[in-house]
């Protein structure tokens, strides 16, 4: 299937917690709030979920202790450099993980909840579509977890996840080096930063996903960059996003992003509607 | 007697209201039994009760080749074989 043709790349931000990734591809009608337009967009994901990363790959290591080593790329190719990422980043997350014991609550058997968390060190790359932008940096990362699961009995023997939570916040430090195409110059990279993540999934008797709420927001200050690169002193992008089934794999969805990212730190302020079809 | 499909019932037990006895080794357990969510706490779990478990196997394949409780457990069973 289209999986062949394509890099088998997976993408994880928060590779310890996250467990829901898929792959889909996105055709959509963005409507750009700067521009004052409507952009159509299609882009590929490779095992993206819209804001948090989740199971993306295969581990390369993963220890009786929790260490884990897990490679990760996301390739953004969209239409217009405003209206989505256009960006290209592998990261190795390298960590340390710590699980929590899964508590059932005591009157109310339907609800599971755990909290964990992680210390990782993410050494990573990130350019623009052109490598005109080219950052080399490690992350040094905190990031903790809240997962929270309410379950339907239907039978003594029989049950579903009716409503799945998950609850992330991070701490994080990135310390690099920027190489600068555009400006024919280079400089040091850092920043620090927070990062938040909700996501939360209803689901039918047929185990199948009605449902997808997404909040994500990030927010950095810069540190040291190449100046002519810099718009501000801090960068930071809030999405957020509906996603309902249709039929079968395919879903509608409703989304909001606005902020602005590496490599190039433009705004994107933008309204999107798509139709996904997993695969 | 404490079989390992007892263990296995008991640690998925966890995630869902099914008293353990009743809970079905044959059925798929992602957003069943299990949220997805709680991957890497059930594998955590599932490593806890067997060590000898090849960790790193156990999470890249759990619900995607490993999708009943059953097809754990002949995981299980493997390893126990040259457990003496």
């Amino acid at each position: 299937m289209t999986t062949k043709l394509i890099l088998s790349v997976a993408f994880a931000t928060i590779a310890v917690i996250d467990s829901k990734s898929q792959d889909f591809i996105r055709i959509g009608a963005t409507h750009d709030f700067d521009k004052k337009a409507i952009i159509q967009t299609f882009s590929l994901d490779f095992n993206r979920s819209e804001s948090v990363k989740e199971k993306p790959g295969k581990f390369l290591k993963f220890s009786n202790d929790n260490v884990y080593l897990l490679p990760t790329s996301d390739i953004n190719i969209g239409d217009g450099i405003t209206s989505s990422e256009n960006n290209i980043l592998t990261t190795i997350n390298a960590g340390k993980g710590y699980f929590g014991k899964v508590y059932k609550m005591p009157n109310d058997s339907s609800v599971s909840k755990v909290f964990n968390y992680a210390i990782e060190v993410n050494p990573s790359y990130n350019s623009d579509k052109n490598f005109a932008e080219k950052l080399v940096f490690g992350q040094l990362k905190w990031v903790g977890n809240f997962i929270r699961s309410k379950s339907v009995t239907l039978s003594d023997s029989d049950a579903y996840v009716k409503n799945a939570r998950m609850f992330s916040v991070a701490v994080f430090s990135n310390i690099g080096y920027r190489f600068s195409e555009t400006y024919k110059t280079g400089n040091n990279y850092s920043t620090i930063g927070l990062l938040f993540d909700y996501k939360q999934r209803l689901l039918d008797s047929d185990r199948k996903e009605v449902w997808i709420f997404s909040l994500n927001f990030s927010f950095y200050r810069i540190l040291s960059e190449v100046e002519k690169v810099k718009v501000e002193d801090n960068a930071g992008m809030i999405k957020a996003s509906i996603d309902k089934k249709l039929i079968k794999n395919s879903y509608i969805g409703l989304g909001y992003k606005y902020g602005n990212d590496n490599p190039n730190y433009k705004y994107v302020n933008v309204l999107e509607f798509s139709v996904k079809m997993k695969y | 007697m404490n079989t390992n499909a007892d263990k296995l019932k008991k640690i998925i037990s966890a995630y869902t209201p099914i008293f353990y006895k009743n809970i079905k080794l044959n059925v798929e357990l992602k957003d069943r039994y299990v949220a997805a969510e709680f991957k890497f706490n059930f594998c955590n779990d599932i490593c806890d009760v067997w060590p000898s478990i090849n960790s790193k196997g156990l999470r890249n394949d759990m619900f995607t080749v490993l999708k009943t409780g059953n097809d754990i457990l002949s995981v299980v069973k493997y390893i126990k074989m040259y457990d003496y």
